[in-house]
C-alpha cells in the first residue's frame, strides 16, 4: 500500500484555505488598531491551521493500492476502505492542472457504471503511477484521430451561444466605430458598423456588452478545455485527451458505450460541423463537462473519424419520417415567438430595439425548427435504433444499440389522433437522464418499429 | 403462461373517481372559503369547481379504466394508458433493473396496485391495476429478471 500525492492535502483543504482571507477582510473593513487586528485574527488562523492540521494527518493516514483494481483507504474519524476491480471501472480520468504539472501529481477518478453525480473513486497519483498503470496495450491495433483548431473553435463558439454573442457584439462595434470614427473614417469599416448597429439604446448597451464579455468567457473556458483534443482507439479501450492548461485524459471502456450522439447548431450547420458525444458511465459526468469524442467536423472527416474510434459500433438510417402535414407542429411556437416581436413594436421609442432583438431570437429559433423538421426521423435495424430531432437550440441525432433501448413510449393527443400521427420517445441510460424524442411520425409504421425494437432487443438477448 | 394480459377494472374506477372526489370537494371547499374570506364573486369559481369535479368524476375514470391495458410476452412489458394523451409503452424484461409494486390505503381497501417498472434510464408507473393481475405480472417479471448467479462482485464500502 502506497501513501497519495502530497497534492492530497492541498485539494482536501482547499476549502479551509479561504479562512486566512478573513483576518485580511476584517482589516479592510474594520479598520481598527493593530493589535485588536493580531488578536481577532489569531482564532481565524488558529481554526484554518486546524483544519489544515485535520487534512495533512488524513493524508499520513490514506492509503491506496493498485492490484487489479484500485484499493483506497482513508479518514480519521470515520475510515473508509474502497474496493473497485478493474473490471468493473466503465471510465477513468487523469486530470492534470497546471499545479500538479509543477508538482509531478494526478488527479485521478474512476468511474463504474452507477449512476452517481460524482466520481466513485477520486485520488491523487505521482504522475509515475499514473502513467504505469494507465498506459497498457502495447501489441494491440491502435488508431488516432486529432481534431483541428479551426473547428474546435467554431464548436466553442456556437456552445458558448454563437447568436447572442454576436446581437450583442453589435452595440459594442458601434460605440467602437464611433469612437475610431472620429480618427480615421474608413468606409470599410463604417459599413461594418452599419451592417451591425441596430440603433441599441445606451443603456441597453451596457447590459449586451456585460453580455459580450459572458459570451467571451464561456468561449474561452471552453476553446481552453477541447484545444488540443484528440482520441485513440486501443484494442477494447478509447482514449480521449483534451485541454490546453488542464490537461484531461479519459479512458473509456468501449463496451460500456450506450449511445453515440450527434449535435449541430445552426452555426455550425453554416460550416457543416457536427459534434459527437458519447454516452458512457461516468463520462461528462462533472457539471458543465461534454461527453466528447469529435469536437467538431464536416460528414467526411466525422465519417473518418468513427471509422477510426468506434468502428463496430451500431448505426442505422433514420427511414421513418415526420408527416408532410405535420411542418406546422413543428414551426409553430417560433412562429408564436416571432410574431409576439410585433407587440413592442407597436408600442415604438426603445421598445423598437427590443422587438428587433426579440424578432432576430425567434427568426433564428424558427430555422432550427425547421431544419429539425426536415431533419427529423426515427429507424430501428442493423442492431441499432436511431433518432434525429430539433431540441432546443440545436438538431440532435443519437444511435443506441438496441440491447440498451430501455423504454419506448409511443404517444398520441388528440390532435395527433385525428392526423395519424404520433410522438416516439426513447429512453435510455445516460448521466444526464436526457429524453430523445421525435414529433408527429405516422403512427402506424412507428408502432410496427416498436415492435421491431423489442424482437430485436430479445434475440440479441438470446 | 404468456402472454400475460392485464387491464383494470371497476375497482381502479372506483379508485380513481374517489380520488378525484376528494380532490374536487377539497378544492371547492377551499374556494367557499376563500369567496367568505375576501368577495362572494368567489362563489362562482367555487361552484364551477364543483360541477368540474362532478363531470370528472362521472366522466373520467370509466374511460381511463377502458385505456389502460396492456401484456407481457416473457420479452416485453406493453401497455396503452391516457384517455386524452394515449401512450404507449414498450419495455424489454431484459432492462428492467427493479419491479416495484405499491399500494396506498385506498387502493389497499379496494384491492388495486400501481406497478413501478424501473430501468437503467427512468421509470415508467403503471397505476391502478387489480391486486391479484399486480401479483401476476410482479411474479412474471421477476421471473424473468431474477440473476441466474449471486449478486455481482463489487465495491465494498465500510470500515
Amino acid at each position: 500500500m502506497f501513501r497519495p500525492h502530497p497534492l492530497y492535502c492541498y485539494y482536501d483543504s482547499k476549502k479551509w484555505i479561504l479562512l486566512l482571507l478573513l483576518p485580511v477582510l476584517r482589516a479592510v473593513f474594520s479598520p481598527r488598531d493593530i493589535v485588536f487586528i493580531l488578536l481577532a485574527s489569531l482564532r481565524d488562523v488558529v481554526l484554518a491551521a486546524l483544519l489544515i492540521g485535520y487534512s495533512v494527518m488524513k493524508w499520513k493516514e490514506a492509503r491506496y493500492s493498485l492490484h487489479g483494481g484500485l484499493t483506497l483507504r482513508q479518514g480519521l474519524v470515520y475510515r473508509r476502505t474502497l474496493r473497485i476491480s478493474a473490471e468493473d471501472a466503465a471510465s477513468v480520468e487523469t486530470e492534470r492542472t497546471p499545479l500538479m504539472w509543477l508538482a509531478r501529481g494526478r488527479r485521478v477518478r474512476i468511474n463504474t457504471a452507477g449512476l452517481r453525480r460524482r466520481a466513485d473513486a477520486t485520488i491523487y497519483l505521482p504522475a509515475s503511477a499514473t502513467r504505469g498503470t494507465l498506459q497498457k496495450g502495447a501489441g494491440r491495433p491502435w488508431r488516432r484521430y486529432a481534431a483541428r483548431a479551426f473547428p474546435v473553435a467554431v464548436m466553442s463558439a456556437s456552445s458558448s451561444n454563437a447568436a447572442l454573442g454576436l446581437l450583442t457584439l453589435a452595440p459594442a462595434v458601434r460605440q467602437a466605430g464611433q469612437i475610431l470614427g472620429r480618427e480615421m473614417t474608413g468606409e470599410v469599416y463604417n459599413l461594418m458598423d452599419r451592417l451591425l448597429s441596430i440603433s441599441l439604446p445606451p443603456l441597453f448597451n451596457t447590459l449586451t456588452n456585460v453580455l459580450i464579455l459572458g459570451w467571451a468567457y464561456a468561449f474561452m473556458h471552453m476553446f481552453i478545455r477541447t484545444a488540443g483534443f484528440y482520441a485513440e482507439r486501443d484494442g477494447e479501450q478509447l482514449h480521449v485527451t483534451s485541454g490546453l492548461l488542464t490537461r484531461r485524459d479519459v479512458y473509456i471502456d468501449c463496451s460500456r458505450i450506450t449511445a453515440l450522439e450527434l449535435r449541430q447548431t445552426l452555426f455550425m450547420r453554416l460550416f457543416s460541423l457536427h459534434t459527437v458525444t458519447i454516452t458512457a458511465a461516468g463520462y461528462g459526468r462533472e457539471k458543465g463537462a461534454r461527453p466528447l469524442i469529435i469536437p467538431a467536423a464536416r460528414p467526411k472527416e466525422l465519417c473518418a473519424a468513427l471509422d477510426v474510434l468506434l468502428p463496430e459500433y451500431p448505426i442505422c438510417a433514420g427511414s421513418l419520417r415526420p408527416a408532410k402535414s405535420a411542418l406546422w407542429r413543428y414551426v409553430w411556437p417560433p412562429l408564436l415567438l416571432t410574431a409576439g416581436s410585433f407587440l413592442p413594436l407597436l408600442l415604438g421609442g426603445v421598445w423598437g430595439t427590443l422587438a428587433a432583438v426579440w424578432f432576430l431570437a425567434g427568426t433564428w429559433w424558427l430555422f432550427i425548427r425547421l431544419t429539425g423538421y426536415f431533419r427529423a426521423g426515427f429507424g430501428v435495424g442493423r442492431g441499432a435504433v436511431t433518432m434525429r430531432y430539433p431540441r432546443g437550440l440545436a438538431l440532435y441525432e443519437i444511435h443506441v444499440p438496441c440491447e440498451v433501448a430501455d423504454c419506448l413510449i409511443i404517444t398520441r393527443n388528440p390532435w395527433e389522433r385525428r392526423n395519424g400521427t404520433c410522438t416516439v420517445e426513447l429512453r435510455c441510460f445516460g448521466e444526464k437522464r436526457r429524453r430523445h424524442r421525435v414529433r408527429a411520425l405516422p403512427y402506424e409504421p412507428a408502432a410496427r418499429l416498436a415492435g421491431c425494437l423489442i424482437a430485436m432487443d430479445a434475440a440479441a438477448k438470446q | 403462461m404468456y402472454p400475460l394480459a392485464f387491464a383494470a377494472d371497476k375497482r381502479s374506477e372506483r379508485v380513481l373517481a374517489l380520488w378525484i372526489s376528494a380532490a374536487g370537494i377539497l378544492l371547492t371547499g377551499l374556494s367557499g372559503c376563500l369567496a367568505g374570506l375576501l368577495t362572494p364573486w368567489l362563489l362562482i369559481l367555487a361552484a364551477l369547481t364543483g360541477a368540474a369535479t362532478v363531470a370528472a368524476a362521472l366522466w373520467y375514470p370509466p374511460r381511463y379504466a377502458a385505456c389502460l391495458q396492456g401484456s407481457f410476452d416473457g420479452t416485453a412489458v406493453r401497455a396503452v394508458k391516457g384517455v386524452l394523451f394515449k401512450r404507449e409503452l414498450y419495455v424489454p424484461a431484459s432492462a428492467l433493473r427493479t419491479v416495484e409494486s405499491g399500494s396506498t390505503p385506498l387502493q389497499r381497501r379496494l384491492r388495486c396496485r400501481t406497478m413501478v417498472l424501473r430501468f437503467a434510464g427512468g421509470a415508467v408507473l403503471i397505476p391502478l391495476l387489480p391486486e391479484d393481475e399486480a401479483e401476476r405480472l410482479s411474479q412474471a417479471l421477476e421471473a424473468v429478471c431474477a440473476p441466474e448467479g449471486g449478486p455481482p462482485d463489487g465495491r465494498t464500502d465500510g470500515s
